[in-house]
């Protein structure tokens, strides 16, 4: 980049700096925005259940006898006897979080039939779902205790009830929260780029032509091209910057809570990041042709654009567009795969994906650039055309 | 310095200028010279086109047919060369909120291809011929509209070009303001600098213009001095002069 070009650059710079709305919309909000609300939605959901699991949550039943056996295998949550109909009354009112009734004898009085059981709750109230789960588990285990003591009396062993013990073991060791971050680094590094390029592009093309800066900066003795060059390198720039520093906060993110929060409650062991330098380094390279695709498309629907509001709508519908391409990796089972890899932008979240999990195929990321790359390629020129062309420049001709 | 045209030495030529959008037709067939030391006048109904010509003449804008020399040289030329020689401004003009005079100077001048000292001295110039030194460091969001004028006029002239290309630079101004504008082409016109003036100020065509061009439904109806077409029109008032040769048909 020389000459004009270059000139042009360093004042776009000195203009986008010096607009602390621009940084603090293009670069901040983006970039810590994201996982802080992620990070604030994990940790709140945490705190939530925790709290929610220590919380006294009253109960009922249809007879004492009921309350003799069940109240012993359950904490937190205290029985009393009701008839059914002033039970449910409770619950919809919230005095109460569900009731159990029994069709039959629930006391153990022979070894020929089940007692079935009905566990009234609500699926509206999260109190409720809690309740209900306490007192399944319960039950569950006094049916287990029941079963045992049949073949006991039968003369049985234990193991005649279980043919099988299933035990999963995970040879990835990997935790559900490296799981999550993976999700959600390939979910936002992608529409971080979108993000700001689009509100870039729509202040530096649209914005100019509205303000009236634009006529004034083509008539000083440069070709239209190196305007747009700057403009792309600026925007091009600051969504890299965007996207780079949105990977180091999720990693940051990750790699603090492995410090501050208790290892045993959540689960959160260092050795469960399996990021590979070369793998990242592969991303970030991915990126910069990524940076390159997002400006053209946002210049391109900029340099269309009449207003700011036409701008602001079109670009946001290429932001659009990347965060339902991101979406992609929320779905189980989806991985970078040689199919895959030809979708552009579905194959770059994927790859971010995989980059966390440090398992990464060369093949399929090697079709990702590629992909990434021609693309750029394709829509540089075009928006090269459409940011050219006198009729989005100047506007349409008045009438005579 | 020249006080007169110098008729040896055509700064720009215009060669049959043809602008169409579409089937639209904005300018056809425009043809004209003008030299050094002159003050070219272009008159026109709103729409006749005039925007377009000057954009042409200046190369921002390709003409679909014809060619603009400035120094003999096309405009449009990839090396830039002739475009370096045309100051443009328009009363539409605007100025970068966020950055001061001195950005701006600074910045016009390098894409003039100036440079080091040379730049700062002609910004320091420049800012004492136009009485800038006051908001020279000041965010040009924070001027008024006469002192922002005052910096597009000096962001038009920070290469000292041989041609100015004004497009209704008084339309948005105050009397004081406009004032300035006139005395700055009067200047121009003394240092032998070639001028394309357009506005429908009839007083600053009376006061400026060496010769007029009237442009109506963007053919040129007529061009000359005005002693010659009140003569070849029998009106004596400048706008019955405009009303008959901007309105009507050809």
């Amino acid at each position: 980049m020389r000459g004009a070009t270059w000139v042009l650059f360093k004042k776009e710079l000195r203009e986008f700096l010096r607009d602390k709305r621009a940084v603090f919309f293009t670069l901040v909000m983006p970039v810590l925005a994201m996982p802080l609300a992620f990070g604030g939605i994990l940790y709140g959901t945490w705190w939530a259940k925790q709290s929610l699991a220590h919380e006294v949550l009253p109960a009922s039943v249809a007879n004492r006898s009921m309350v003799d056996v069940l109240q012993g295998q359950l904490q937190h949550t205290p029985l009393e006897v009701k008839a059914r109909e002033e039970a449910l009354e409770h619950i919809t009112q919230k005095k109460l979080w569900a009731f159990v009734e029994a069709e039959g004898h629930f006391e153990e009085s022979d070894m020929q039939h089940s007692v079935k059981l009905r566990l009234y709750y609500s699926r509206q109230q999260e109190r409720s779902k809690e309740v209900k789960e306490r007192l399944h588990k319960a039950l569950e285990a006094l049916n287990q205790e029941r079963l045992e003591k049949r073949f006991e009396k039968m003369e049985l062993s234990k193991a005649f009830a279980k043919p099988m013990v299933i035990e999963e073991v995970d040879v990835t060791q990997q935790s559900p929260w490296l799981e999550m971050l993976a999700v959600l680094i390939g979910f936002c590094i992608v529409n971080t780029l979108f993000m700001s390029s689009a509100n870039l592009a729509t202040d530096l093309v649209t914005g100019e032509k509205e303000r009236g800066t634009l006529e004034t900066l083509l008539s000083a003795p440069l070709k239209p091209k190196q305007v747009l060059r700057a403009k792309q390198a600026i925007i091009s720039a600051s969504a890299l910057f965007s996207a780079f520093l949105n990977l180091a906060v999720f990693i940051g993110l990750f790699l603090v809570a492995t410090w501050v929060l208790p290892e045993k409650e959540w689960g959160l062991e260092l050795q469960h990041l399996h990021f590979q330098w070369g793998q990242l380094a592969f991303l970030c390279v991915c990126f910069v042709p990524a940076a390159f695709l997002a400006s053209s498309i946002c210049i391109a629907l900029a340099s269309v654009a009449r207003t700011l509001k036409a701008s602001q709508t079109t670009t946001s519908l290429a932001a659009l567009a990347s965060l339902m391409a991101s979406l992609v990796v929320v779905f189980p089972g989806m991985e970078l795969s040689w199919p895959l890899a030809w979708m552009p932008l579905v194959n770059l979240a994927l790859l971010a994906k995989a980059c966390v999990f440090g398992n990464v195929e060369y093949g399929p990321a090697a079709l990702t650039l590629a992909v990434t790359v021609l693309l750029a390629v394709v829509f540089q020129k075009t928006s090269t055309r459409i940011f050219l062309d006198e009729r989005n420049v100047f506007g349409a001709p008045p009438k005579a | 310095m020249n006080k007169t045209a110098d008729p040896q030495h055509a700064v720009v030529e215009a060669v049959g200028l043809t602008k169409h959008f579409g089937a639209e037709v904005a300018v056809e067939g425009v043809s004209f010279r003008l030299y050094a030391g002159e003050v070219l006048g272009i008159l026109g109904a709103n729409g006749s086109g005039k925007t377009t010509l000057l954009r042409m003449l200046s190369g921002l804008m390709r003409p679909t047919a014809g060619q603009t020399l400035i120094e003999g040289m096309d405009v449009l030329e990839p090396s830039l060369k002739a475009r370096r020689q045309v100051g443009f401004l328009t009363g539409n003009t605007r100025l970068y909120e966020k950055l001061s005079p001195r950005d701006i100077l600074h910045i016009f001048g390098e894409l003039y291809g100036l440079s080091g000292l040379a730049l700062s001295n002609r910004i320091n110039s420049l800012a004492e011929e136009m009485h800038l030194h006051a908001f020279l460091d000041k965010r040009c969001g924070q001027l008024s509209s006469g002192m922002r004028q005052r910096v597009s006029v000096a962001r038009a002239l920070v290469a000292d070009p041989s041609l100015y290309v004004l497009d209704e630079p008084t339309a948005t101004l105050d009397p004081m303001a406009s004032h300035d504008i006139v005395q700055l082409v009067q200047k121009a016109k003394a240092r032998g600098r070639a001028v394309v003036f357009s506005t429908h100020r009839m007083e600053e065509i009376e006061y400026l213009c060496d010769r007029v061009l009237f442009l109506r439904k963007g053919r040129m109806a007529t061009q000359g001095t005005l002693e010659a077409l009140k003569q070849q029109s029998g009106k004596l008032r400048l706008i019955d002069l405009f009303l008959h040769f901007a309105q009507g048909e050809l």
